[in-house]
């Protein structure tokens, strides 16, 4: 029998698919039958997916270039 | 200057830089630098610090490209060699020796329920990043995890890298890597729930 705390302690192994399928499918029904686990993994999840989209950040046009002169000049002196 | 032509392989690169062509080394340098530059930002949070990180990295991988034998790609060698100029670098900020990260774990009753109430986050979550206030925050929430930690969750997350290439690029194993991210993750989760409990509707209350 899954309970909250292994709910808790096995987030991330649910979200990264590292569970075996019948332990995948007692976390979904506990999820589905408790709350305060549906509202947990919500969050849990919630972070993950916007800290992705938050902190990707495009690369400046001129990246490469910049490296580049930057490496010559330290590999000149 | 001739320009390298764009349908020769790393391979070919790495070969011609091996013997000291410092152009073909500048072409792998336009190809590989964008993925890099993300995990640089990831690591070192602001642009300044990033393109630092980005130049010891590459900096080495230079110097150390005779022992580079072709085992792994070279966008993985020169990743792991950048990710390691990283650390370096946040290690030499931080000047404090690297702990254990503890999360402030929640009450469960003895059956392993929750002692207290628990909220769902997401729709705030969602509002401060149409707000576009959840990338500070996290940042700062990022600070607060070690070193190692961060770099698990900026690979796994950021980068989306597998269990195995993050322990290959971080010299960890995978279970220590699946607990770090385990951590990482409900550390940040925490400091999302702490800002947003400090930090009522602003539409509420004006």
């Amino acid at each position: 029998m899954i309970t909250c705390h292994d709910i808790y302690d096995r987030a991330s192994a649910f979200h990264d698919d590292d569970l075996s399928p019948a332990e995948r499918e007692a976390y979904r029904h506990h999820l589905q039958a408790c709350l305060p686990c549906e509202n947990f993994y919500r969050s849990f999840e919630a972070t993950i997916e916007r800290a992705r989209q938050a902190l990707l950040v495009a690369p400046p046009p001129d990246l490469g270039e910049e490296l580049i002169q930057r490496i010559r000049k330290r590999r000149a002196g | 200057m001739p320009e390298v032509e764009p349908e020769i392989t790393d391979e070919a690169l790495v070969a011609l830089a091996q013997k000291g062509d410092a152009q073909a080394f500048d072409e792998l340098v336009r190809r590989h630098s964008p993925r890099l530059y993300r995990l640089a930002m990831g690591m070192m949070r602001d642009h300044a610090e990033a393109m630092d990180a980005l130049q010891d990295g590459l900096l080495n991988a230079w110097r150390r490209l005779d022992g580079f034998r072709g085992d792994a790609a070279f966008g993985s060698w020169v990743y792991r060699v950048t990710s390691n100029a990283c650390l370096m670098r946040l290690r030499k900020r931080r000047r404090r020796p690297e702990v254990p990260l503890e999360v402030r774990a929640p009450g469960f009753d003895d059956d392993g329920h929750w002692e207290r109430p628990v909220e769902d986050l997401a729709p705030r979550v969602d509002e401060l990043y149409e707000n576009r206030e959840l990338g500070e925050v996290i940042r700062q929430g990022m600070e607060q995890l070690p070193d190692n930690y961060k770099a698990v969750f900026v690979l796994a997350d950021l980068e989306l890298m597998s269990m195995q290439e993050i322990a290959d690029t971080l010299d960890l194993t995978v279970p220590n890597v699946k607990t770090r991210l385990h951590r990482a993750r409900l550390r940040l989760r925490e400091h999302l729930a702490d800002y947003l409990a400090g930090h009522p509707h602003a539409n509420v209350t004006g």
